[in-house]
């Protein structure tokens, strides 16, 4: 077995375990990151993009409000790149308690929160479709953040400072000697080859997993998994975040994040992080609550839906009700806690206030190690974020459109280029179609790849060469995982997409009769994908 | 009424369009329309990004052939206008959008500045500074205009029917069983007065009194060239001086099927003005060979023509397919004996309103024209025949044929 | 003013598919005066150029989800020489499948007449639509068509001639590498793909394959293409080109001959994706095959209304820029496509509509929304069959099972209890529907023709 060695050994390539390991990085810890799946392919990939005030919190959870509000202001310095500067609204529809109005202003106010009464004037004439009835409206600086870019960024900025990041591997096992974690074996998913690497300390931010991964240091950790439920719909219907002014609830909050606006969330106990249907119920819930925020919503194209689950801590596991168990990030310490003494798990929290859990777990960390490093993340902009610019969901289209066009569009929807999906074909060596749609929002808007997942399955067939029967395989997975999410809101504009790409798939190109045998990866398919190769691709 | 820029939702990226543009086809300027449309629009908001939506010619065939109710020429129209507020209406833009300003300035000196048009030099230099192509199309002015000769024409009869006689004039020597408002818009106002003179040798012939009212450019011009308030203040200038006849149901006929798809749609669709005047108005309008095939289903139309032994290739302009009646001129036609109108089947001929004027667009809409010159020269190299009157110039100008408008065949054939 | 109203015509069809232009033309052959309406161009251009009859048997999974499996365990291909044998063994498991509602005959006679259209047309089809050719997809798997427009021909697999599948750095739809290797292990015959430049394009967006193939219309281009494949060609290659040679409508299939004869070996097109060139030409056909017939074409305009008594349709009202225009008809045929093609809507809630005559739709294999679709991609999925449940005249049926109206008939995709995506039916049901419905049609106005 190969033999690998760092100091620190975080697992989980979400945002949490991604800002560790920069925060790790940064403080000069060699620090390597692994996951048995690409980066924020978990929950950080499957969340709405909320960039939180606090404001949702101001009631329930104070403390919350105030992290948010305090980390809301860092990643505005740090990542403007992947945050949309859309500010937010509070509105109180017809729906809604009007008391708690009064509340949640006073609230905003003693958590620090920038909040304004604006007239509704204002309101419908920044934001026209939302609901005429709607009776107050107040403005908090909410924003959207795209966590893909964030996270990509995130991994950049941590090999900039050192750190390695393997994506594909898969923990096998934590090797745990006289209250110590010697070393890891992981697994390399694509070549199946097994590695052993030892370290000095092991850090699982391995989010919904994160229990399983804690098990095999023989630390009993319980993770309740609320499930949350999202709809994407086609276009954004607003340009502004749009809250209802109640207690948190399912379906109270839209968000317009890149092309999409979505509405969120369900909040669902499952017992698997691996297998979570979306219900009925559930698509029913959204487009009822969305009606009440803009008039028309359930005639508007959804676009997909899509569940992930927050990983939240439990101490008392016979709660049902997810949503009343805390937001706010939980640090395990596993000495003190079962005994292993160079072993923390970071978990529940929220994206927005990812880079302070980072920080309170590698501060731990130095505590514990006895080394004195401060924690620098927040003083350091990330990859692309340098010029303090935020994102504008107009940038491609202006880079497009500046760039004379003579570029062909691979993705039209989302318009990725030929030549931005050649760099990440060959950045990522992989087929996986998934993983470039990750990487560049390749097939994420109205067509759902109808038009573009083939070509970006037969480029990756001509450039990386690998065995056409492995090509046929990713796109067929790809198809099949594309029909999780639209399947469940197949009604209207998304049905005729539906039935269109069925037309291109099942009949002009009658895909079910591409040969897809089963191909073991040959060496020269292994050499493809050694990792010195590997970049994370910067998404724009 | 909702935005219709919502309607991106109905995109099912079927290209349809965009196989379809005329102008896509033919230049890389030009993305297409889906392109410029429902696919861009997911990604504005906020300042304008946008620079190839200017080569959109607006002809309007994308919205036609979608066949899932996607307004993309609409969407296209307003990204445009959009992008024109952050960049400015070039010099260029504002002087060709309003026909009515320059045939009133024009009109009185029409001899010298036609002659003057007609110097290489004047046009080279009208290219160099106001970046019209200077062999684009420009028409000829009348030295009499069409309102000065219907008011000569009718001195001596009162206008005992007109509602308006403040503002308008009347014909009529017989006593009408109803009256119609012809609406003439600038070309026959300064350029072309045959068309309206046969309009009213059609009308006067099947017994209708027709009143000419005060009326302004239509604003499609100020519209397409991204001029949106403009256009708004012409269409309500002519709103307030069609609305009385409207308010009394007389139809209001149009000439130009460009200038009556603006007042019946456009102004609705693509400058958002959804007051009830206007769409009073809007319901009111009727491009004329529509008004007349209507009457044709009511038993109402002379159709004693004489007949007519030509063979004549019409060309039904993209505003005119828009109106969504079909081609109603083809069937109008028909009628008179020994006529024989061939259907061009070319998609546009290029000039698409002002399009064509532009220095950077000329040879663009010389190269979607080049269809139909050449399908009107194969089908007969003496005349052609379409209802719009950009459209014939820039026929007339790519075949060097005479245009004609059809109403003037059926007022031909009433000898 | 809200409505006007223009002349009458003998029977309205409402849709310019397949469906609409068949009914279309075989009406007016019949002496009716006809009237095709659509809102837009239909999904005539969505298809392959190829008429699928029936491509795969023992179809539907439907109505049992146990059965519904992955993309890979679709129902077994029909192999040549058995499809009237397939279609009788359909009419008897499938009874109210459109082709167990038509005879054999008609369908035969409507695929007859639409063979002699297109040919009309100068757009020749082969095959003897008894059975399936099997031909390259655009990414190299095979799929089974009935008859195919000559110049996809040579692409059959039957035929003993290696591969050479040439594609274009511009056109971002079609990949010879992937379907040469594709092709290799499907067709059984070698396979390999080249790239070639053409000369004068410049990248852009969108190069469409309408736009690439007004190119083709160009001989000198042709010439030029062919000299450099000819450096590329083995002995014994035939020659498989993305489906861009040609757009003009007089003679479609000139630029293919052309390159043929350049080239001295077989060529052959594959279709593209929507909208494809031999979907076009199929479509410029069947319109001109109508126009030439006498037939009116009116497409842009919306039907979004219809007036009706107790037993017929009177008229229908077309949404034209200002206000309603009303068309009055004898007969009226509805062919306004399924849900994709728009003549039926569904909603969030579940909700489906026929609009213009709130007609029933029916929903085999689905009592509720959730039934609609499998969880699995590759299943049948049953709302790939909702529709119009109709008689053997086609009239569609109301909710007692009676005809809703004595003189409105369905055609094509509208129809329910078919599946052309996995049974690769598509244009055989339609053209056969499309036939039939304008037969009844002008039976059902019986002195007026």
């Amino acid at each position: 077995m190969q033999q690998f060695e760092t100091e620190i050994l975080v697992i989980g390539g979400g945002s949490t375990g991604c800002g560790v390991a920069r925060d790790a990085a940064m403080r000069g810890f060699h620090t390597l990151l692994i996951d048995k799946g690409d980066l924020s392919y978990g929950t950080t990939g499957r969340y709405h993009g909320l960039l939180h005030s606090g404001g949702r919190y101001v009631i329930k959870d104070s403390q919350s409000a105030r992290e948010c509000i305090a980390e809301n202001r860092i990643l505005r310095r740090i990542s403007p790149d992947a945050i949309e500067d859309t500010s937010g609204f509070f509105v109180v529809t017809p729906a809604d308690d009007p008391a708690y109005s009064d509340k949640f202003y006073r609230g905003c106010l003693d958590c620090g929160i920038p909040v304004a009464e604006i007239t509704l004037r204002e309101m419908l004439q920044r934001e026209p479709r939302l609901n005429p009835a709607i009776s107050r409206a107040f403005e908090v600086p909410d924003g959207a953040i795209d966590s893909f870019k964030a996270v990509s960024a995130l991994v950049r900025s941590a090999r900039q400072h050192g750190a390695e990041v393997w994506l594909y591997y898969r923990l096998v096992n934590l090797h745990l000697s006289q209250g110590s974690l010697q070393g890891a074996t992981v697994e390399n998913l694509r070549s199946g080859e097994k590695i052993y690497i030892s370290c000095d300390f092991v850090i699982n931010a391995a989010g919904a997993w994160c229990g399983q991964v804690a098990a095999m240091a023989k630390c009993p950790v319980t993770i309740a998994m609320g499930k949350g439920t999202m709809i994407a719909m086609n276009h954004r219907l607003v340009n502004t975040v749009i809250n209802r002014c109640k207690l948190p609830d399912d379906g109270d909050i839209l968000v317009p994040i890149r092309t999409v606006s979505v509405i969120g969330t369900t909040d669902y106990r499952v017992p698997d992080p691996d297998h979570y249907p979306i219900e009925r119920w559930e698509i029913e819930l959204l487009m009822k609550e969305g009606e009440h925020l803009v008039p028309g919503f359930k005639q508007s194209r959804a676009l997909r839906a899509w569940a992930g689950v927050r990983p939240l801590y439990q101490t008392e596991p016979t709660l049902t009700d997810t949503r009343d168990i805390t937001r706010s990030y939980v640090l395990l310490d596993h000495e003190t806690r079962d005994g292993v003494r160079n072993f923390l798990t970071i978990t529940s929290g929220k994206f927005t206030t990812y880079r302070l859990m980072a920080q309170v777990t590698v501060d731990k960390m130095c505590q514990k190690l006895k080394i004195e490093r401060p924690c620098t993340t927040h003083l350091e902009a990330l990859p692309d974020s340098e010029d303090h610019h935020y994102y504008h969901v107009s940038h491609r289209l202006g880079e497009f459109e500046a760039a004379a066009q003579d570029d062909a569009l691979i993705c039209e929807c989302e318009f990725v280029t030929a030549t931005k999906l050649e760099t990440a074909i060959h950045r990522l060596r992989t087929t996986n179609l998934d993983d470039l749609r990750r990487s560049l929002r390749l097939a994420m808007g109205p067509c759902q790849g109808g038009f573009c997942i083939f070509r970006a399955a037969a480029r990756t067939h001509e450039s990386l060469g690998f065995d056409v029967s492995r090509t046929n395989q990713a796109l067929v997975q790809f198809l099949e995982e594309r029909w999780k999410g639209v399947h469940p809101i197949l009604w209207g504009d998304q049905l005729k997409q539906a039935r269109l790409d069925d037309w291109i798939y099942q009949n002009v190109f009658n895909v079910s009769a591409l040969p897809q045998d089963e191909g073991s990866p040959s060496s020269a398919e292994r050499a493809n994908q050694s990792l010195a190769e590997w970049m994370p691709v910067e998404i724009s | 009424m909702e935005d219709i820029r919502f309607t991106l939702d109905h995109c099912v990226k079927c290209n349809i369009c965009t196989s379809m543009c005329p102008v896509s086809r033919v230049t890389p300027l030009f993305p297409g329309p889906k392109y410029a449309g429902p696919q861009a629009q997911r990604l504005r908001y906020g300042p304008s990004t946008d620079r190839s939506v200017d080569f959109c010619s607006g002809c309007g065939i994308c919205s036609q052939v979608c066949p899932h109710g996607v307004k993309i020429a609409e969407i296209n129209a307003k990204a445009r206008h959009t992008m024109y507020q952050e960049c400015g209406i070039p010099l260029r833009n504002q002087i060709i959008a309003r026909p009515d300003v320059l045939g009133r300035l024009a009109s009185p000196a029409a001899p010298v500045i036609n002659l003057a048009m007609r110097l290489p030099g004047v046009r080279r230099a009208m290219e160099a500074i106001l970046h019209i192509h200077h062999a684009a199309p420009m028409p000829s002015f009348s030295f009499e205009t069409f309102p000065a000769w219907f008011r000569n024409r009718r001195q001596q009869i009162p206008s005992l029917r007109n509602p308006s006689s403040n503002h308008g004039t009347t014909s009529g020597a017989t006593t009408p069983d109803e009256t119609v408002v012809y609406y003439h818009g600038c070309a026959t106002h300064f350029y072309e007065p045959r068309i309206g003179k046969a309009a009213i040798k059609v009308l006067e012939r099947n017994g209708y009194q027709v009143i000419v009212p005060e009326q302004g450019c239509c604003g499609l011009p100020l519209m397409s060239n991204g001029n949106f308030e403009a256009a708004r203040q012409v269409v309500r200038f002519n709103v307030a001086r069609l609305l009385p006849y409207a308010r009394q149901g007389l139809p209001i006929v149009a000439t130009s099927s460009s200038c009556s798809l603006m007042l019946k749609r456009e102004v609705r669709e693509i400058l958002d003005m959804q007051d009830d005047d206007t769409a009073l108005v809007s319901a009111h309008l009727y491009d004329i060979c529509e008004f007349l095939l209507i009457r044709l289903a009511m038993g109402q139309l002379d159709i004693a023509f004489q007949p007519i032994p030509l063979r004549v290739p019409y060309h039904a302009p993209c505003q005119l397919r828009g109106h969504g009646f079909g081609k109603p001129a083809l069937e109008l036609l028909q009628l008179i004996p020994e006529l024989e109108t061939i259907e061009m089947s070319a998609a546009c001929c290029g000039t698409a309103g002002t399009y064509g004027y532009k220095q950077e667009k000329y040879s663009i809409a010389m190269a979607v024209g080049e269809e139909l010159f050449s399908a009107i020269h194969s089908t007969n190299p003496h005349l052609s025949a379409c209802d719009s009157e950009t459209c014939r110039w820039q026929i007339v100008h790519g075949t060097g044929l005479p245009s004609v408008h059809p109403i003037e065949l059926l007022a031909a054939a009433y000898q | 003013m809200t409505s006007s109203r223009f002349p009458g015509y003998d029977i309205i069809v409402i849709g310019a598919g397949v469906a609409g232009l068949m009914a279309g033309i075989t009406a007016t052959n019949l002496g009716a005066r006809t009237l095709v309406v659509a809102k837009g161009v239909g999904s005539t251009a969505l298809t392959t150029g190829a008429i699928d009859i029936l491509g795969t048997q023992n179809i539907p999974p439907t109505r049992s989800p146990a059965q519904a499996g992955p993309i890979s365990m679709l129902p077994s291909p029909i192999r040549p020489a058995s499809l009237s044998a397939a279609l009788q063994q359909l009419r008897q498991s499938q009874p109210h499948h459109p082709y167990a509602i038509i005879s054999q005959e008609n369908l035969q006679a409507g695929i007859e007449l639409f063979r002699h259209t297109c040919a009309q047309a100068g757009l020749h089809y082969t095959g003897i639509a008894d059975e399936n050719l099997w031909l390259p997809t655009a990414l190299g798997a095979v799929r089974p068509t009935a008859l195919a427009p000559a110049a996809q021909q040579a692409g059959v697999v039957d035929r003993p001639e290696p591969y050479l599948i040439v594609g274009f750095h511009q056109l971002k739809d079609f990949y010879p590498l992937y379907l040469a290797d594709n092709l290799n292990r499907t067709s059984g015959h070698p396979a390999r793909g080249i790239y070639l430049e053409i000369p004068r394009i410049a990248a852009r967006a969108d190069w469409f394959t309408l736009y690439l193939a007004q190119l083709f219309d160009d001989p000198a281009l042709r010439y030029t293409v062919a000299q450099q494949i000819r450096s590329h060609l083995l002995p014994g290659e035939r020659v498989g080109f993305p489906a861009v040679l040609g757009q003009q409508t007089s003679q479609p299939e000139i630029p293919w001959l052309d390159l043929q004869h350049l080239l001295g070996v077989p060529v052959f097109e594959i279709p593209t994706v929507p909208p494809s060139v031999p979907g076009w030409r199929m479509f410029e056909a069947l319109k001109a095959g109508f126009r030439a017939a006498g037939g009116q074409l009116l497409i842009g305009s919306q039907v979004v209304e219809s007036s009706v008594d107790k037993q017929k349709v009177l008229a229908i009202k077309v949404q034209t820029a200002a206000r309603l225009l009303t068309l009055e008809a004898g007969a009226f045929i509805l062919a306004a496509g399924g849900l994709y093609g728009g003549g039926l809507l569904s909603y969030w809630d579940g909700k489906l509509e026929e609009p213009l005559f709130g007609l029933p739709v029916a929903t085999p294999g689905a009592a509720q929304i959730t039934d609609w679709h499998r969880p699995t991609y590759g299943a049948a999925h049953p709302a790939q069959e909702f529709g119009l449940a109709t008689n053997a005249q086609l009239q569609p049926l109301d909710a007692n099972q009676e005809p809703a109206f004595e003189n409105l008939f369905a055609a094509g995709a509208m129809l329910a209890h078919w599946n052309p995506w996995h049974e690769k039916s598509g244009d055989g049901v339609t053209i056969a529907t499309g036939y039939q419905a304008a037969l009844s049609a002008t039976h059902c106005l019986g002195d007026r023709v």
